[in-house]
């Protein structure tokens, strides 16, 4: 193609053309801060990893355990506490062996499958906490409707006992609300990578289309 | 240490940074974005350079960063697609040598380089700095059979987007 060789010619010829940056300019450079994805992947991974483990710490308080107790749920909030820090623990691990393995140096396919691969993990994570969560909250449902103490204070609140179809009303209406909000947290969590991730997702798919 | 390691990498890229130039060059459209990315790659080469053991060569090395990091790890902002400086990046790479037709042409094979998708221009800059297939290829990770393939798609569409 003649007009691709003679851009070839002049791209080769074109030096004294190009900006020349001094070596205090370059050097200036090279303390300055970096804005690529990969930093920006990480800040909010760590995040997203330490955010259960903070809520956790800042929602159980004394009071917090002496309800539990009443519910009969100590043994079983402890436990799920457990579960949780192992995994926690486990996946940030994980995910610090990933980020450490992105390397600008890599070629393109892999640099950009590293990355992937640092987010699956804080994914991955995000659903295993959400399912912990489901099951936990779930367990204590029950036994907050199982409990004598609380079926009291509804009675004492409403003076009548409630009918079975209330009841039936009360426990959709709850699994609608608990769906809506996971539905609404999980948009956000695609508005967010949606955006950070578009261009790396659409340069991802277009090498793939040459392995075909 | 840390003093030296500074002095030699701020030397070798003052002596290469046509490469990064060419690059920007490539990947944006006004000055400003140029200077942006500029500065993200050298902030990127600087942090791989203890790692670079001088068993490839530099330039192999700086263009492996370079390109990963146009088209990888940098992040445009909104200012960045204000596309109203761009005649004069694309008139600065005109040179005297030249009559006008051959002008007009480099000017419009440029828009045409333009139009074309990330991982596109990479190899189109790859190919203009005149490298082989099999460093093509493993500087974007395909093989090289799908990088000679797609070149020569490249070229075809550069030549329909010329001659509509």
């Amino acid at each position: 193609m003649d007009e691709l060789e003679l851009l070839k010619k002049n791209w080769q010829n074109s030096d004294q053309s190009m900006p020349k940056l001094t070596y205090d300019e370059i050097y200036k450079m090279i303390w300055k801060r970096s804005s690529s994805i990969v930093k920006w992947i990480f800040y909010i991974s760590i995040i997203e990893l330490v955010l259960g483990v903070i809520i956790f710490i800042f929602t159980a308080d004394k009071k917090y355990w002496a309800e539990m107790e009443a519910y009969n749920m100590k043994g079983i909030t402890i436990a799920i506490y457990i579960i949780t820090y192992a995994v926690a623990g486990y996946f940030v691990y994980r995910f610090y062996m990933n980020y450490r393995e992105i390397s600008v140096i890599d070629n393109t396919k892999t640099l950009m499958n590293n990355i992937f691969r640092t987010r699956k993990t804080v994914r991955r994570y995000i659903a295993i906490a959400l399912g912990l969560t489901a099951i936990y909250g779930s367990i204590l449902s029950v036994s907050m409707l199982k409990s004598e103490n609380f079926m009291n204070a509804i009675r004492d609140e409403l003076n009548q006992d409630l009918t079975s179809s209330q009841w039936i009303i009360i426990i959709i209406l709850s699994i609608i609300i608990v769906m809506i909000s996971t539905l609404v947290i999980w948009l956000i969590y695609q508005l967010i990578y949606g955006i950070l991730l578009r261009r790396l997702r659409k340069n991802y798919k277009e090498l793939q289309k040459m392995e075909v | 240490m840390d003093k030296e390691l500074e002095h030699s990498f701020v030397t070798q890229l003052e002596h290469n940074q046509n490469i990064v130039h060419k690059v920007c060059r490539i990947y944006t459209n006004d000055q400003d974005s140029h200077n942006d990315l500029f500065q993200e790659i050298t902030i990127q080469l600087w942090k791989a350079y203890p790692k670079f053991r001088g068993d490839s060569k530099l330039s192999t090395w700086m263009y492996r960063v370079a390109l990963n990091t146009a088209i990888t790890l940098y992040r445009k902002s909104k200012r960045r697609i204000n596309t109203q400086n761009y005649d004069s990046v694309v008139f600065k790479i005109k040179t005297n040598d030249y009559d006008d037709t051959e002008e007009q042409q480099l000017k419009l094979m440029y828009k045409a380089i333009k139009q074309l998708n990330d991982i596109e221009k990479a190899l189109v800059f790859l190919y203009l700095e005149d490298k082989n297939y099999t460093e093509i290829s493993e500087t974007l990770g395909i093989s090289e059979v799908n990088a000679r393939v797609k070149m020569n798609r490249i070229k075809t569409k550069l030549r329909t987007i010329l001659n509509p």
